[in-house]
Order: structure tokens, then C-alpha cells, then sequence
């Protein structure tokens, strides 16, 4: 039974996001790292990079396969996570805190009001 | 048993070069030809005698299993017996001296065994034209999509035609390369036997689809029954039909992929056609097409005029050049001289045995894997090892026992559709007695599941290294020995 | 002969178990208006005595390789192979092996690869190679797509002075990625740095350059590399005679950030076109993004060193239409024997090679350069193969080289350089000789008079 986090929101890539002022912060749900296997490598992006929703914000990779990470919205990337670098496989031990993935100034936090809630997302997971 | 990097063996002196006295330069003339700031200094390369050379390379060929050391069952990759008078007849001066720009009256010898080859593909597949250019499976299905692609551009569709459908059990190489050329995939589903769902195929054909690339036998050993359908589908929308020919072996000398409508196919000449697979390639895939689209085929081609072979390299409507020069030529030879040895009496008994093999495997492990897929299958049936995992057990570690038992695994977790599918197509080189061997072993290792699962999860025990750890060798990458 | 170990009491007993009635009911499945209702019309199957004399027929349509001198190169070397490159690489269970999908059993070829890495790297002076690709030609295409694709621009600057093969093959894959492609114009037989300079305004992805390049004539790749490095512009070199690295400031020294090529000249036969051996040698920057595969090596749950295919989330298999590259195999037993090869001839062997081919072209070029009729256009250094123009007809020279028993290349380049006028390309190797230069110089003269 893979854990969720209460007071994210969460999409169907199993993303989870959390809400900081007009920052949001991206992260994989530990369903999605279980189902990846070891983390290995996350692809770092340049400060500053303009993105759309739907976009890929970043690539993680692990041993049997490598996953697009899916940004929720619009608007400025403000970095991926610099622990990664070192060691990838934060994301499996710690997906929803430490293992953040990338940070996101958004430009629009309504595109935030599909997102599904915890409850909604363990209801989407168990089907 | 560990055996040292050949850098290992490496010491100042040693040599494994012979030169002439006459040979040997003197280092100062050189200078006048190159400029000494031009020239490079050391190499990083080892210094080792020829005995150390031969015994390191045997020890690790020791570590090595092939085709000749026993059942080499992957499915999808029809590990045939290999011919050694191929070998013996590939090893020709005349043939491997052949410099690909001499004249042609100079390699007429080789231009006929590229044109006869030609002759012998086609009636073989039912297709019109033929290119024996492609180096492997997925560049002849990148050489058979450009040709689909200046085809609709020849025809003014060009931008229109911007869909390839392919069946989410395909290959891995179907979707890369329809990307890779710049189509954009579109997945049609399949029902329980593997075989296309035609009704949701029916949903996703509309003018934008360039075509369909198909395998038939599909990946799951089981005939498209209904590529009569298929085929008027695609073809009413104008759209042409890809027929990837990695599982040819189950159709030799029975039906013909050209008969059946499809109009681009690729072969692969070290699946079907016998010639090793050399650890990972070389190979060979000649693409076959029908008339309309001959025009687009790549370049150069070989061609006869009167008694004499001529090589063809210009054509305004082809779509170019596709590597460097000539083709894999001693694949073609080796395939040239298998279709010779084998006769179209040979050829048929080809997928007549390697096709009943499969089934008498499928039909023997049935009961002990009992989640397998149940239809008759072609060349190759697909078992799941599903029955097996609430013992805590996984296909890969089925793979890894019958290691122990001194046989290669079957291909793991391909098709994608089949959960814990093992793959298995025995060929139709074998004997019975080594079909029945494998069953028995099959069997056992399913007991074992059961019984004393840690014997395959911490299987194999028998070879010169366990389980590697993959995860480490993705995070502290070491790619090679750096002697610099 | 028939690879058919089944007997006909197997097959019905086989039969039985399947319960079918004949070998033709398993194919019921088919519909019957495409069974084939006749065998295929193929000659009868030959046994192995008659084959053999068959082949023999074919091989006397070829010439005999003892009775010509060659002296062509240009995408192809002819290098003289020892013999346990052939015994090594005819071991079974390195030719008979499959992919090494299931590590365990395939540390020979595995270990064998990570050798060719590793002897490729340090010979390229680059930071990683991959297990190799089909030929010079592809291996230099998916490395434009790569790089373009790392830059996410698709321009490419490239020079004119490719061989006109290679240009061909990534005008296709040019193409088909829709990358546009920007000739850079040569001055005086090697790249024009001021027109590179011009272009590189563009702001293309990358440079892609031949050294030698298709005269054979070495190009300058530092001050290149230097230049184009600080407008944040990639340089590809090319390498059609690897055997070069062994003697010329290497393309890595230079700065480049891949470089590709062929490399037959390392034990593999020229076998009228195949299989070559691409290879494929990157800085640390590109190593997510190399198509291909790639050995690594590791340990196992004994902590013995063990070896496995790694970074494979990147291929084909896994990634699908995301695949960096739809490449599924390398050119592995090719690769195997260029790494018997390379360990054969080693530090000291492989320079002195190449110092042998360096000086024979060189003297060969002197002495024609001393018939009147005969010119060098360009005059720069070379290594192994260069360029004349000669006052006579190029098909009577070919006639009257043949006459002679010389083989010199079908390639006429002024249909791709319409300013040289009769140009050859000429290629000496350890397989050539003194002799062999007199007999040239004997058969241009006759062929000038």
C-alpha cells in the first residue's frame, strides 16, 4: 500500500504539488517511486525556464525505466532539487520532503483547482 | 572465475606485431611530412604478447553462452543453428578483399550474390522490389518509413500523413522509429490473444494515418487471422501497411507477407535466415516493397543488364543515401548460402517444425503455467509466470534458475500486454530430446517456486558472477578503463 | 543440407501431443487464400560439397586479390589483419551469442565491450564511447540528431570537404529530423576558418568536420574547437582512418565534443561494404544522451567485479517513441575484433603502423609529383591518402591502370568539386609497397604519353 501525503493536491501522472504563496513545489508520489524501482538520476534545468502545463519539466530515470515528470502549470521553473545531483535516490526514501523535484513560480494558481485532493487521488490509485 | 581487463596484461616490451625491417621508420623523417606539434604522443593502449592475448580471450569467450552451447530459447530473436561452411565460404579473400569502390567489372562475383539474393527475397516474401542496404532491424525499419514518408510527399500528402498506428504489444523499435522519423504514434489495443482489437482499430483510422506497422505473427507467436480486414482498412484510407519481419520463421514457404496485403516489410536475415548474431550484431535487414513504392527505395542498388551486373547509384525519387557504403555484404552472403542449403522443401519444413515446437512446448507447461496465454501459437508461445508470484517469485527469477539447469532464458517481460510473460521460441533447430529437457526443467523450476523459492530468487548459483547490481552501475558510471 | 534435427517419429509423436493431425493443420490459422499452394520457387536445396564449388564459381567473377594492386581508401582501408583476430573472433560462444540481455551469461562479450569502450576512449582521447553502431556514417548522423536535439536547435554547420557518402547519409537523417544543413566552403583543401567564422553567426547547434578530411588532408580542429567553444557551438569530427588517431594530435586533444566514425581499419576486412563498425565517443556532458548501448561495470552480490549493459532507460525498449535513438543492436562481433586487434598492435604497434602508412603515401606522393602532367593542388599535411590532379582523361587512366594491375577508385570527386580538374584519390597502407609505387609511376606515365 503506497503512502499519500494529506494537504497536497495530486495528478494523474502521480505528481504531488504543494502550495507555497504563488510557488508550487513537484514531487512523485510513493506509488509512482515504487513502481520506478532505484532512482538513479534526475535531469537538472536551467533556473529561469519558461514552462506551459502539460510541459515536461524534467526526466527521472531509474534502472528499468526513465519518466517524464509533467508540470501542473504555467509559468517560470525556479529550480530543480540540487540533493538530487548527488544522490537520486532521495526520491525513493523521502518522496514527499526531501525528494522534491522541482519548484515552479506560477503564473496562473487556478490551474491548480483540477488537481485532485489526497482522498481523491488514494480513490484514482486503488483502481 | 574473474578474468583481468586486457590492460591488466599490459607491460612495457611486450608485443604482439611483427613488422618487415623495411617496414620500421626512422622517427626524425617523419618530421618533414607532419609537423611535430600536429603529433600525438601516447596512445593508452596495452602492450601484451600473443599468448596472453589468446588465452584472455578464450577464458572470456568461456564465460560466454551461445547458440552452439546450448537451447537458446529468446523469443522474438529465433536463435537458429548457425552453419559453419557460412562461416568457411564468408572467409573468401576474394569476397572480404572486395574494396566497396572498385569498378564493377572488378566484383561481378559479389554483385550476383546481391542480385540473386534480391530474387530469392522477393518470392520468398511475395514483395516487388528489394533493398539489401539496412545494417539491422531498426534501420530497415527506418529505411521502410522514409519510403512510406516521400512516398506521400510524392503523392501531395505528405503533410496529411503524419499517423503511424502501431499495436501497444509492438516492439520497442516500431514506436522509436516512427519517432525517430517523425510520425507521431498512435496505439491501437489488442484483444486476449495479442491479436489487434479491429473495432478500436476501425476508431483511430482517419486521413492523417500514414499506416500501420504490424508483426505477423504478432509478438505473442499468434496469427493476425484477420489481416484480410486490416489490410482493406488501411488501404480504402490510403494508407499503406508495414509488416515487421522479425517473426518470418513461423511463415516460410507457408503464406507470404506480400500476399497478404502488406506493402513495406523488413527481414531479419540474423533471425530468420541463420546468420549469428555475433553477441549483439552485426545483422542484416533488407527491405522489401511493392511496385508503387520501388522508386523510393534507397540507394545504391544493383541491377542486371544483359549478363552483366551493374550498381546503380542515382535515382531523383529515392530517398538517399542510408550508410556509407556497400551493405553488410558477408551477412548477405551467409543468408545467400542458407537459402541455397535449405531449398524451398527445407524452407517449409522450417516453420513447420520450428512452429510445432512451440506448440508442443505450450502444450507441455500448460498445467504448470497455468496463467499462460492459452491460443495456439506460431513460432513461439508466451508463458506467464504469474501463477508463480504468490510465492514471491517473478519471471526473472524463473529466468535466472534456468540458468542453473545450463540453459538460456527465454525474453523476459516482452510482450508488454502479457504480465510476467516469458517468451520462448525454441526454433526449428533442436532436437526433441532438448525440448523435453527444457520442459522438464520448466517444470521443476515451477515446483521449486513452491517449495524452496530462494533457490531462484538468489539464482543463478552456477556462473562466473551473480546478479550484477545495476543500480550501482547507473549511478557510479564506469564506462571504461582509463589509461591516459 | 538441412538444419533439421527432427525425425519423422519426433514429429508424430510431437504431433500427438499437440493433437493435430498433420504439420499443415498448424497453420490452419492462416487463411487459405494466402497459403502458398506450391513450394517456393527457389533452385533445389544443394549439398554442402556442391554450395562450396557453387561459391567457388562466384568468388573467380571477382578478381583475384593477389593479382591487383590497390590503392583505393576513401571510406574503406585495406590493413593487413593478424590471424588471431579471425581464431578469437571464431570462438562459438562469442559469435553465437545473442545480446547480453542476461549479464551472467554473457561476461565475454559483455567484458569485451567495455574493453572496446575503453581502448576507443583512450584512443579518441574523449571521456566515453559507446558499444559501437552500425558504420561511420550512421554513427556521425545520430550524433547531429543528438546534439541538436541537447541544444534544442537545428541548424548545423557543416563542411564541404565530407566525404560525399557521409554528406549523403546525414542529408537523409538531415531530413527526416528536419535539421537544416549549412556548408561551410573549404579553402585550399581544408576547412575555410574565416567562412566558419561568418556562419557561425547562425547560431547553429554544431560544426560537423572530417579529419582526415575526403582529401585526405588534416584539418586544424583546435583553433576550430576554440572558436566555435566560445560561442557555445558543439564540434563533431568525423574519422574515416582511425588509424590516423595514432599519430595526429587526436580530435579529444583538440577539444572536440564528439567524435564519430569508422573504424573497419581496426581488424574488420573491407568486405565490399560490410559490416563496418560505427563508433561513437563522447565528452561526460552528452553521456544521458548517446544513443546506443553502453557497457558498464560493476560488482555483483559476491563483490566480484561483473559487468552489465547500463543507462539502457534511454533505449528503445524502454523509452519507445521517447527513445533518444531507435537503434537496437551494435555492431558487437565487429567491435570484438577491432578490441582483439587494437590489444594485437597496442601502444607501440599501432604507432609504428601508422608511421609506415604516413611514410609510404608521402613517398608515393613525391614520386608523382615528379611526372610532368602531374599536380598537387593542395599542400597541406596528410596523412595516408591524398589528392592529384593529372592532365590525361580519368577513364584512360583507369584503362591504363588496369592494364598495369592497379585497382583505383570508381569515385570521380569533380562531379562533387567541379574546380579539380582529373582528380585522384590515392591510399597507401602497410599493404602496400616500394614496389607498388614504381609500378604507379610506370602506369601514369603511359598513361600521360
Amino acid at each position: 500500500m503506497s503512502k499519500i501525503k494529506e494537504g497536497y493536491k495530486y495528478t494523474e501522472s502521480d505528481e504531488w504539488v504543494k502550495i507555497d504563496g504563488n510557488e508550487i513545489i513537484i514531487g512523485i508520489t510513493d506509488y509512482a517511486q515504487m513502481h520506478m524501482g532505484d532512482i538513479v538520476f534526475v535531469e537538472m534545468k536551467d533556473a529561469g525556464t519558461p514552462i506551459k502545463k502539460g510541459e515536461v519539466l524534467t526526466v527521472v530515470e531509474s534502472v528499468k525505466s526513465a519518466s517524464d515528470i509533467y508540470s501542473p502549470i504555467t509559468g517560470e521553473l525556479i529550480e530543480t532539487n540540487p540533493a538530487l545531483e548527488q544522490d537520486a535516490a532521495i526520491v525513493n526514501q523521502d518522496p514527499y520532503d526531501k525528494g522534491w523535484i522541482a519548484k515552479v513560480k506560477a503564473s496562473n494558481m487556478q490551474e491548480l483547482d483540477q488537481l485532485m485532493d489526497h482522498l481523491a487521488y488514494e480513490q484514482y490509485r486503488k483502481e | 572465475m574473474k578474468e583481468k581487463l586486457i590492460y591488466e596484461y599490459s607491460k612495457e616490451g611486450r608485443k604482439a606485431w611483427s613488422f618487415d625491417h623495411e617496414e620500421v621508420c626512422d622517427e626524425k623523417e617523419l618530421d618533414q611530412w607532419l609537423p611535430p606539434a600536429m603529433q600525438r604522443q601516447k596512445l593508452g593502449l596495452p602492450e601484451v604478447s600473443e599468448p596472453e592475448i589468446v588465452r584472455h580471450f578464450t577464458r572470456l569467450a568461456s564465460m560466454n553462452y551461445g547458440v552452439d552451447t546450448g537451447f537458446y530459447p529468446l523469443g522474438s530473436c529465433t536463435m537458429k543453428y548457425n552453419p559453419k561452411i557460412n562461416e568457411v565460404l564468408a572467409n573468401e579473400k576474394a569476397f572480404t578483399q572486395a574494396h566497396p569502390l572498385q569498378n564493377e567489372e572488378s566484383v561481378q562475383g559479389s554483385l550476383q550474390i546481391m542480385y540473386e539474393l534480391k530474387q530469392m527475397l522477393a518470392e520468398i516474401t511475395g514483395m516487388h522490389a528489394i533493398t539489401l542496404l539496412p545494417a539491422a532491424g531498426a534501420h530497415g525499419e527506418l529505411t521502410g518509413l522514409l519510403v512510406a514518408k516521400k512516398y506521400f510527399q510524392d503523392i501531395g500528402q505528405g503533410q496529411q500523413r503524419n499517423k503511424m498506428i502501431i499495436p501497444d504489444s509492438a516492439h520497442g523499435t516500431n514506436p522509436a522509429s516512427a519517432a525517430m522519423v517523425g510520425f507521431d504514434t498512435v496505439e491501437v489495443k489488442s484483444r486476449s490473444c495479442g491479436q489487434i482489437d479491429i473495432d478500436h482499430l476501425k476508431t483511430l483510422i482517419n486521413p492523417e494515418v500514414a499506416g500501420i506497422m504490424l508483426t505477423n505473427p504478432n509478438t505473442v507467436g499468434v496469427f493476425e487471422s484477420e489481416i484480410k480486414e486490416i489490410a482493406r482498412l488501411l488501404h480504402d484510407n490510403g494508407s499503406i501497411l508495414y509488416y515487421d519481419g522479425a517473426n518470418m520463421n513461423a511463415l516460410l514457404g507457408q503464406a507470404r507477407p506480400g500476399d497478404m496485403g502488406f506493402d513495406i516489410i523488413h527481414l531479419n536475415l540474423h533471425k530468420t535466415f541463420s546468420t549469428p548474431h555475433g553477441g549483439g550484431g552485426p545483422g542484416s535487414a533488407p527491405v522489401g516493397v511493392k511496385d508503387f513504392l520501388a522508386p523510393y527505395l534507397p540507394i545504391p542498388d544493383v541491377i542486371k543488364q544483359g549478363d552483366k551486373y551493374i550498381s546503380v547509384d542515382h535515382n531523383d525519387k529515392s530517398i538517399g543515401h542510408i550508410r556509407l557504403s556497400g551493405s553488410n555484404f558477408i551477412v548477405l552472403l551467409k543468408t545467400y548460402a542458407w537459402i541455397l542449403s535449405m531449398g524451398p522443401e527445407g524452407l517449409k519444413k522450417v516453420s513447420q517444425h520450428a512452429v510445432l515446437n512451440a506448440n508442443y512446448i505450450r502444450e507441455k507447461l500448460s498445467l504448470a503455467y497455468s496463467e499462460s496465454v492459452k491460443c495456439i501459437c506460431m513460432h513461439e508461445c508466451v508463458l506467464s509466470a504469474s501463477s508463480l508470484l504468490p510465492f514471491g517469485v517473478k519471471a526473472k527469477d524463473v529466468s535466472k534458475r534456468i540458468i542453473d539447469y545450463g540453459m538460456h532464458p527465454p525474453t523476459n517481460y516482452f510482450p508488454l500486454i502479457i504480465p510476467e510473460a516469458l517468451m520462448i521460441e525454441p526454433t526449428e533447430s533442436e532436437s526433441k530430446e532438448t525440448l523435453d529437457q527444457f520442459i522438464e526443467v520448466m517444470i521443476k523450476i515451477a515446483e521449486e517456486a513452491k517449495t524452496n523459492p530462494e533457490l531462484l530468487l538468489e539464482a543463478p548459483h552456477t556462473t562466473p558472477v551473480g546478479r550484477p547490481d545495476e543500480v550501482k552501475a547507473a549511478k557510479d558510471l564506469d564506462l571504461a578503463y582509463k589509461a591516459l | 543440407m538441412q538444419y533439421l534435427p527432427m525425425t519423422d517419429q519426433d514429429l508424430k509423436d510431437m504431433m500427438d501431443v499437440v493433437k493435430i493431425p498433420s504439420l499443415d493443420a498448424l497453420f490452419n490459422v492462416i487463411p487459405q487464400e494466402f497459403r502458398l499452394q506450391e513450394l517456393l520457387n527457389l533452385p533445389n536445396s544443394l549439398s554442402e560439397k556442391t554450395l562450396t564449388k557453387h561459391m567457388n564459381q562466384l568468388a573467380k567473377h571477382n578478381t583475384d586479390p593477389d593479382s591487383f594492386t590497390s590503392f583505393i581508401g576513401e571510406i574503406s582501408y585495406r590493413h593487413y589483419i593478424p590471424a588471431i583476430v579471425k581464431t578469437l573472433s571464431s570462438l562459438p560462444q562469442f559469435y553465437t551469442a545473442y545480446t547480453p540481455y542476461q549479464p551472467e551469461v554473457s561476461q565475454g562479450t559483455l567484458q569485451a565491450i567495455y574493453e572496446f569502450q575503453s581502448l576507443m576512449t583512450n584512443l579518441t582521447e574523449m571521456d566515453l564511447t559507446n558499444a559501437s553502431m552500425y558504420d561511420g556514417a550512421t554513427s556521425t548522423a545520430e550524433a547531429m540528431i543528438m546534439v541538436c536535439q541537447h541544444q534544442r536547435k537545428n541548424k548545423v554547420l557543416i563542411s564541404t570537404l565530407l566525404h560525399p557518402y557521409l554528406t549523403e547519409v546525414l542529408k537523409t537523417y538531415a531530413e527526416m529530423r528536419q535539421i537544416e544543413l549549412i556548408p561551410v566552403s573549404a579553402d585550399e583543401g581544408s576547412i575555410s576558418y574565416p567562412e566558419l567564422e561568418r556562419l557561425a553567426k547562425e547560431d547553429p547547434a554544431m560544426l560537423i568536420i572530417q579529419s582526415p578530411n575526403v582529401f585526405g588532408i588534416i584539418e586544424e580542429l583546435e583553433p576550430v574547437c576554440t572558436m566555435l567553444k566560445a560561442r557555445k557551438i558543439a564540434t563533431l569530427a568525423a574519422v574515416l582512418e582511425p588509424l590516423s588517431l595514432a599519430i595526429i594530435k587526436t580530435p579529444g586533444a583538440c577539444g572536440v565534443d564528439v567524435t564519430t566514425g569508422e573504424a573497419q581499419s581496426f581488424g574488420i576486412a573491407p568486405s565490399y561494404g560490410g559490416p563496418g563498425l560505427g563508433f561513437f565517443s563522447t565528452r561526460k556532458e552528452y553521456i544521458r544522451k548517446i544513443p546506443g548501448r553502453i557497457v558498464g561495470k560493476t560488482t555483483d552480490d559476491q563483490q566480484r567485479t561483473a559487468y552489465v549493459m547500463t543507462l539502457r532507460a534511454r533505449e528503445q525498449d524502454i523509452r519507445r517513441e521517447k527513445a533518444s535513438s531507435n537503434i537496437c543492436t551494435n555492431h558487437a562481433l565487429c567491435a570484438l575484433q577491432a578490441t582483439i586487434y587494437l590489444s594485437t598492435l597496442g601502444e607501440i604497434g599501432l604507432k609504428k603502423l601508422a608511421q609506415r602508412n604516413l611514410q609510404l603515401s608521402h613517398k608515393a606522393f613525391e614520386a608523382l609529383l615528379g611526372i610532368p602532367g602531374i599536380r598537387a593542388p593542395f599542400k597541406k599535411p596528410f596523412f595516408n591518402e591524398f589528392l592529384i590532379e593529372i592532365d590525361q582523361d580519368l577513364q584512360k587512366v583507369k584503362e591504363t591502370s588496369i592494364k598495369h594491375k592497379i585497382l583505383l577508385s570508381k569515385t570521380d570527386l569533380s562531379k562533387t568539386f567541379p574546380y579539380l580538374k582529373n582528380p585522384i584519390l590515392l591510399n597507401l597502407t602497410e599493404l602496400n609497397s616500394e614496389q607498388d609505387i614504381e609500378k604507379l609511376v610506370e602506369a601514369f606515365k603511359e598513361a600521360l604519353k
